[in-house]
């Protein structure tokens, strides 16, 4: 065996520690690389409390992940006043933003299929306000309640770092006012009529959703008539305000179905659904009110060329 | 000899440090599929600059009055509102059918040439953030893993998405194999490409073999050097400098006996709740209706825990065809 002299022993062990300590840096840089990294982006560093704010949840996914649901601690300096998802990177919702005074827990779910991988990608825009004149204003993660899956087809758990925001409160501070105009409808999209016996009790029920890229959705609603009219002249009380899935009122399926989803701007974009088993002739009733007015007139002409024949026969 | 062994312990731990640099970080970067995304400003009237189809007859406000010939007729006006909209372009199976998904939605079904090259072109868009989507089927009816990318579409222009590489689809001849046996791993990619077949146990393989001019590739993995128990393969293809995502992951187990793999693997239908044969809006409604309910269908509950939870939904997004 080698013997070395207590120098060279001493730089020796030096080298061998500054080697395995420079491993363990790039193993544990790695492993933190390969976490899900969750943080705000506020508009600006420091916020006044006159005028509302707004702050985007960002995500770096190193690997591909697919389902989302998040906790957000709100502090009691700020409250949220609206959130916008119109950018985000989730496709379909399981549960809408939701802030519960209570908790002080701002939450929502959903997934994106086929999975995200990338950075900066946006999930949602919180619009805040202060609530105190001075102080520091903190959005963080509810660790137990923050959980997102990788796109894998075993439903595993990623692994996470949480990034809250401090944003410090001062009196006086104006906060630069960002304008988004929204001009534009939500985007097109196919409603479809389904039936299943784990939905509904096999009722049949109607399946949508759609987004807007830019101020968000704000909601849908459907109208059921068994006749075709100008989607226009619907009368804005005729109009039910709807959830997917929602079960259609005319379960013979005579109805056409027009469906509208709203963005936060107003926008309004119109789906319409033909009906799959459109009422015969026999079964409108405007056919028959056509043919017994029909028959009222010849049988009222007929009797008149009758008693005109009649009286003429008398002459 | 003790310096000696001191300068070659040195060298030695160098030349360890950067091959495990090397190793991280081509690790990281080799599985990033290739993708290529341009943006090209359309060409409208009345955006100030005379471009694109537009001449002076057609766009008098960009390129200015035609000269010369006589009177005519006024009448006229208004500016055209600008087209958004979204090309896309690359490779997947020949002659297979490709499906684009917008935000999880079909929004585009094309056939790629006997090349394999498709081209898929989406108008009506509106400027913003997307998740698009990709997907082929080979000869076989064998679905290709899902390709998913965010694109930022610009208002007002056409935005080009080249170089997407469908991942090669991927089956395997036998669901459990002697150890020792080979194991066809086989699929389709693109033709002439060249396919990387990962096997993944505790210590992961890698072979390598061409694709033929119809795009079929097949390998038998000599499974001698696989410990017992459950592995898992998959596969990713290269072609001029264009690089696909990996496959979908299939399982395989090595054992003391040789069973022939199911022509259709039973999780390819994991998700499909109506069994339509298509993961999509209509299952996700189904399992949102049972999500946190008590006492779900067997069916809907993807994971077995007897729960509809966010577990589930990531099993369907993993499988969803839109």
């Amino acid at each position: 065996m080698t013997e070395f002299s207590k120098p060279k022993r001493i730089i020796l062990n030096f080298s061998l520690s500054f080697y395995i300590f420079i491993f363990s840096f790039l193993i544990f840089t790695v492993r933190v690389a390969e976490a899900a990294r969750l943080y705000f982006e506020p508009q600006e560093q420091v916020i006044g409390e006159k005028d509302e704010f707004s702050a985007v949840l960002n995500i770096d996914a190193e690997e591909p992940v697919n389902a989302i649901s998040l906790a957000i601690f709100v502090s009691e300096e700020l409250t949220p006043i609206d959130t916008n998802d119109g950018s985000s990177i989730i496709n379909l919702w399981l549960e809408k933003p939701h802030f519960d005074e209570a908790s002080r827990l701002l939450t929502f779910s959903g997934i994106i299929p086929g999975g995200f991988k990338g950075e900066g990608a946006p999930l949602l825009i919180v619009k805040l306000k202060a609530e105190k004149e001075i102080g520091i204003g903190v959005l963080s993660f509810n660790k137990e309640k923050t959980k997102i899956y990788l796109n894998t087809p075993y439903g595993i758990e990623d692994e996470l770092e949480l990034e809250e925001m401090r944003l410090p409160i001062i009196k006086g501070k104006e906060n630069i006012i960002i304008e988004s105009q929204d001009n534009e409808p939500p985007e097109t999209f196919k409603p479809e009529i389904t039936r299943d016996p784990m939905l509904f009790e096999n009722k049949w029920s109607l399946v949508f959703t759609t987004q807007d890229k830019i101020s968000g959705m704000a909601g849908y609603f459907v109208h059921e008539t068994t006749r075709k009219i100008d989607e226009t002249r619907i009368d804005t009380n005729k109009w039910i305000k709807v959830e997917s899935p929602y079960i259609l009122k005319d379960q013979g399926l005579k109805s056409w179905i027009y469906i509208k989803a709203i963005d936060k701007a107003g926008n309004e974009r119109i789906e319409i659904l033909l009906p799959k088993y459109p009422l015969r002739w026999y079964e409108r009733y405007e056919i028959w009110v056509i043919i017994i007015l029909g028959v009222a007139f010849i049988f009222y002409i007929m009797k008149k060329v009758l008693r005109k024949r009649h009286s003429q026969t008398k002459t | 000899m003790s310096q000696n062994f001191y300068f070659l312990l040195s060298i030695f731990l160098i030349i360890l440090l950067f091959s495990t640099l090397y190793f991280l970080t081509s690790k990281v970067s080799a599985e990033n599929p290739t993708l290529t995304v341009t943006v090209i400003q359309s060409s409208s009237c009345g955006d100030g600059s005379c471009n694109g189809s537009e001449t002076c007859s057609s766009c008098s406000a960009d390129c200015g009055q035609c000269g010369g010939g006589g009177g005519g007729g006024g009448g006229g006006g208004g500016i055209i509102a600008p087209v958004t909209s979204a090309i896309f372009s690359g490779r997947a199976y020949p002659k297979s059918a490709v499906t684009l998904l917008k935000d999880a939605q079909i929004a585009a079904t094309t056939i790629a040439g006997a090349d394999a090259n498709f081209t898929v072109t989406l108008s009506g868009l509106s400027g913003g953030n997307y998740i698009f989507s990709v997907y082929s089927e080979d000869n076989k009816g064998v679905r290709s893993s899902l390709l998913t990318f965010p694109v930022s579409v610009t208002s007002g222009a056409t935005t080009n998405i080249g170089g997407v590489f469908i991942a090669p689809t991927i089956a395997v001849d036998k669901s459990e194999v002697k150890r020792g046996d080979n194991i066809a791993i086989f699929g389709q990619s693109a033709p002439s490409s060249e396919i990387t077949i990962s096997v993944n146990s505790d210590e992961e393989f890698f072979a390598k073999t061409p694709a033929d001019k119809d795009g079929v590739y097949l390998y038998n993995f000599d499974t001698s050097p696989l410990e017992f128990g459950q592995h898992f393969t998959k596969s990713k293809s290269s072609l001029e400098n264009l690089i696909s995502s990996f496959s979908k992951v299939l399982g395989f187990k090595v054992g003391t006996k040789t069973t022939a793999a199911e022509p259709s693997p039973s999780r390819e239908k994991e998700g499909d709740l109506n069994n339509d044969k298509k993961v999509n809006l209509v299952d996700f409604s189904i399992a949102a209706y049972w999500y946190k309910r008590p006492n779900p269908p067997k069916t809907v509950d993807l994971n077995g825990d007897n729960r509809i939870d966010l577990i589930d939904f990531s099993i369907m997004a993993y499988y969803w065809t839109g």
